[in-house]
């Protein structure tokens, strides 16, 4: 058998290494594909992908992204030739709603991967090596997760001035701690398994430790907390443009949008639905995969 | 039938759903308990001892176990067609079971005395059972709970001064994490004695705890046999505890009962090439190094068990029909002795 | 003897935490590229007038001597002033606490009185409809952009059919109870007054709901899965096999283990829904903290901000404390120390 597992190179030899886990992400995917809801939020997922990514080339009025303006045809209902409706510039909702998708998915995925990113990091420092510097890191998770969200969020993006850029940054910001607390928890409970002794025994390196047997053990909780995480970015950030400190105009985001089409209600309502409809239609994608994710990923769910 | 015969098993067959496809956990099992025997039911881990003892109880999880087939009698009634109410009416009044771990089967955030008062007090129909339970202590503010309740605190503490807990009335409000483990078992045996069972299910009740009480313990459950004038099926691995207090011996090998006999003839003259490899594992004083044989192999999956008779990749006189005929059925090897193997047929 | 030791213990490492929300709130609201004090002065005020703005707001003086100024006051309970309507922020906090407090409780309370049933439901029947239902339910509520959603309810059920006030706490055309705890329910019914106990009901029905939505979602989906683990344990196949009935075995044996995680998590729910607050009121226009925040947040009031910050933090900071007491009284095995 080792004859094998020294044939086959790195990737090989980390395949045999890790057959209990192989086996088990493989079973995994076989009890995702069981759950219809699972499959439908990643159909929901790729669809908005293509309307993300393709949207700028088959909307109607490309230019009503920007700011143009048609007083004759301002807020006016639905009709064939404005799908949803066209706002208090005549600029047509749906083509803004469409394009609004590429920058709620950016975003997310930014504030997702910076915060994790930053997270998983300072959580897997604490977690491996303890000590003063777990000390430190653990505190300032600690003041982090003591403040609600949004409040700080508010706070900086109040303080660099409204931008959908600061926005970003803002979640970000708020973002990693909870990343961290998982992975340390996660790390400091690997960490101690047989597994992870017996290749400290055998004198393997510590950051061959790292990245081979603890980091694949945390995978599944962080790509849990990551998928529902995806969605609660994407309603923060459309929270802090609909409070008015997000995305400034002309960009078109669903916060602002709703938060504009609010000053014409109840006459304008097709002006906040659409994008709403938009938005939880996104949100409700994300979390039926992340809740999918923890049916299969999460032990404790399982049976 | 007869009336000597509290439990019998016939052709029991059980499956798992698993992931990986179905296990067949139980194929064919035969057996009877006899009024005021203790059964030792013997046999490796996962070969379907305690699953066979649960479905005595209809407590096999469905799903995902399923029951494919064969029959299950208590004192005659057919067990598998009962309502779920006359099943639970017949747990509570007729059946005493003591797991293997007594930590965790207690519920660690009711007092031992709640969880007492609550199960004698479920000998009843569900709805006065329901009414003692639901509230706790705080249902005594009802009169006639009150009353019911008091009764069977009553009970409870005799009990718990029957296994020996002297101070019982100090200890009986106390959390079961508060107790030690030998402590714990003896409640258990308190709670599931405290009715009046004809038969006791002990599923390795010494297992997990230490070899200083494990004595104990077993000298407790002896002396309430006798008392109480108990039936028990006794599953254990330990064949030495099974010499010293089964008058009747089942040996089960990977979902099926290959020899059922007295203890007597097991340990004096084992027929199942299975038990007489057993019999042999067994160290006595003066063992030489080298003299202690296993059974050579390991036990099959059972998602895919070996055709025919289960053991015979093990065996050292399988014959060609072992692989190729349908499972042996039991045949008599002596009075109340009987023994599933081509050997004897 | 524990218990004190433990909550003396808890509550000295509130302090750190404190201290270092305190250095973070104020590095971000001293990071302000704008210039906070010739926004409050007004477009035509004289440099005269800003020097002494800047004085009066102790601007002018190096950061770390401002953070201990600040700090000084804050430990005499002075968070400072707004610098939009002259008033301190401590008095600004006290009357709209109670608004956002009450707000929370009735949402808390509608999670759990919503959710427990739901996950109860979802546990015992699962696979089945019932589960499927409450999963949809749950993951809708949860992915359900709250402003909007209360938006679309103030359009449908307030505008359209004119069935529930669609802003504020209260109707302004009555006189409002008498002033005990400032949350209005509480104090309509300690007045014996129904009639504003209906009132501050019907304002607090829209608000209340889209607030609910997370906790119900949250309880639904954690308790469900904690309930099927508990129902694997031991203890349940020996009260099965004692014949205990099986309403008794979900109700009190399994429910009580399964609800110390969701007691647990109460803790984060609050701050979800301190959080979820800024929206609600946005919304809602309902006078509470969130509101609050948001209107200094956009006139750059660095006071407020820094003010409400600490206080939200310390808030969160002792329920969660209050949280993890509240766990020993259905989890005897929990010791303080």
């Amino acid at each position: 058998m080792s004859v094998a597992v020294e044939a086959r190179g790195w990737w090989g030899r980390w395949r045999a290494e890790n057959q209990g886990l192989i086996e088990e992400w493989r079973r995994s995917l076989y009890r995702f594909r069981q759950s219809r809801l699972s499959v439908l939020g990643v159909a929901i997922i790729i669809f908005l992908l293509f309307v993300a990514f393709t949207g700028r080339y088959w909307v109607p009025y490309p230019d009503d992204a920007g700011f143009t303006t048609h007083v004759e045809i301002r807020l006016q209902g639905p009709s064939r030739d404005n799908l949803f409706g066209t706002d208090e510039y005549g600029r047509d909702v749906f083509t803004r709603t469409v394009w609004a998708t590429q920058t709620s998915l950016i975003a997310g995925t930014v504030i997702v991967l910076v915060g994790g990113f930053i997270g998983i990091i300072l959580g897997g420092i604490a977690g491996y090596f303890g000590g003063r510097v777990s000390e430190v890191i653990m505190r300032l998770t600690d003041i982090m997760l003591a403040m609600p969200g949004i409040f700080l969020a508010l706070a900086i993006t109040a303080a660099l001035g409204p931008s959908i850029l600061h926005a970003m940054l803002a979640l970000s910001i708020t973002w990693w701690p909870g990343y961290c607390r998982l992975v340390q928890a996660q790390v400091l409970s690997v960490r101690e398994e047989d597994y992870v002794e017996a290749a400290r025994g055998i004198g393997a390196s510590r950051p061959r430790i790292i990245f081979n047997h603890i980091l694949p053990n945390c995978l599944s909780a962080i790509m849990v907390k990551a998928s529902m995480d995806f969605g609660f970015a994407v309603l923060s950030l459309a929270a802090l443009g609909f409070i008015g400190v997000g995305a400034q105009p002309p960009v078109p985001e669903w916060g602002a949008m709703i938060s504009k089409g609010r000053e014409f209600l109840p006459y304008g309502w097709w002006y906040s639905t659409f994008p709403g409809i938009a938005m939880f239609l996104t949100v409700f994608g994300f979390n039926i995969l992340g809740d999918g994710f923890r049916d299969v990923l999460d032990p404790r769910a399982r049976r | 039938m007869d009336n000597d015969l509290l439990v019998e098993i016939k052709d029991l067959r059980l499956n798992f759903r698993t992931f990986d496809g179905i296990s067949k956990v139980l194929n064919r099992v035969n057996l009877k308990i006899w009024r005021g025997d203790i059964l030792g039911l013997v046999g490796e881990t996962g070969c379907g001892k305690t699953m066979t003892a649960l479905s005595i109880a209809r407590l096999i999880p469905c799903p995902p176990g399923e029951i494919v087939g064969g029959e299950v009698f208590f004192e005659g009634e057919d067990v598998l067609h009962k309502t779920d109410e006359e099943m639970r009416l017949l747990r509570a009044q007729k059946l005493a079971m003591i797991f293997q771990d007594p930590t965790t089967s207690l519920n660690p955030v009711f007092t031992i005395g709640d969880q007492m008062i609550d199960i004698i007090g479920s000998r009843t129909d569900t709805s006065k059972a329901s009414r003692l339970s639901m509230l706790g202590s705080l249902g005594s503010l009802i009169p006639t709970v009150r009353k019911l309740r008091r009764g069977a605190r009553e009970r409870a503490l005799e009990m718990l001064r029957r296994v020996g807990i002297g101070d019982a009335a100090e200890r009986i409000d106390d959390y079961p994490h508060q107790f030690s483990g030998g402590m714990r078992q003896r409640v258990l045996i308190a709670t599931a004695l405290s009715g009046t069972p004809s038969l006791l299910i002990a599923d390795e009740p010494t297992t997990a705890l230490d070899v200083s009480i494990q004595a104990q313990i077993l000298r407790l459950i002896e002396e309430l046999v006798d008392e109480l004038n108990l039936s028990v099926l006794l599953i254990t691995h330990n064949l030495g505890v099974v010499a010293k207090m089964c008058q009747k011996v089942a040996v089960m090998y990977a979902g099926v009962v290959v020899e059922y006999g007295s203890a007597i003839d097991i340990f004096k003259s084992p027929k199942h090439p299975y038990t007489i490899g057993l019999m042999r594992a067994i160290p006595t004083y003066g063992t030489k190094k080298g003299e202690i044989k296993g059974i050579p192999g390991t036990v099959p999956n059972l998602l895919d068990p070996p055709r025919g008779c289960r053991f015979h990749p093990r065996c050292e006189h399988a014959m060609p029909r072992c692989a190729e005929e349908p499972a042996p059925a039991p045949v008599a090897a002596g009075p109340d002795h009987e023994v599933s193997c081509f050997l004897y047929s | 003897m524990g218990l004190r030791y433990y909550l003396l213990r808890r509550l000295l490492l509130i302090i750190p935490v404190l201290i270092g929300l305190s250095i973070v709130t104020f590095v971000i609201s001293h990071m302000i590229p704008g210039d906070p004090i010739s926004l409050a002065a007004g477009p035509q005020a004289t440099a005269e007038q800003i020097l002494k703005l800047q004085e009066e707001f102790g601007v002018d003086k190096p950061l770390p001597m401002q953070y201990l100024t600040y700090m000084k006051g804050v430990l005499r309970g002075n968070l400072g002033t707004s610098m939009m309507n002259r008033h301190p922020v401590s008095m600004d906090l006290r009357r709209y606490f109670p608004a956002t407090l009450e707000l929370v409780l009735v949402s808390t309370v509608l999670g759990v009185i919503i959710g427990v049933p739901m996950a109860m439901a979802a546990a015992v029947f699962r696979d089945r409809w019932p589960d499927q239902v409450s999963r949809i339910v749950a993951l809708s509520s949860i992915s359900m952009p709250v402003f909007w959603l209360g938006m679309i309810l103030q359009l449908v059920l307030g505008m359209t059919w004119h069935l529930l006030p669609i802003s504020g706490r209260f109707d302004p055309r009555v006189p409002f109870p008498p002033n005990v705890t400032g949350m209005l329910l509480v104090d309509s019914l300690l007045a014996a007054d129904l009639e504003s106990f209906r009132i501050a009901l019907k304002y607090m029905a829209l608000p209340a709901f889209c607030q609910a939505l997370f906790g119900i979602a949250l309880i639904t989906r954690l308790l469900r899965a904690d309930i099927l683990e508990v129902m694997q344990r031991d203890f349940v196949v020996m009260a099965r096999a004692s014949g205990l009935p099986e309403r008794v075995i979900l109700f009190k044996y399994v429910l009580k283990n399964a609800l110390i995680a969701t007691v647990a998590m109460l803790g984060f729910l609050f701050g979800w829904q301190l959080s979820g607050s800024v929206m609600i009121e946005t919304v809602f226009d309902w006078p509470g903290v969130g509101l609050y925040a948001v209107k200094s947040a956009m006139t750059l009031d660095f006071q407020p901000i820094m003010g409400i910050t600490l206080f939200v933090g310390l808030l969160f900071t002792i329920v969660n404390l209050l949280v993890d007491i509240s766990y020993g009284v259905i989890d005897p095995r929990i010791r303080y120390g």
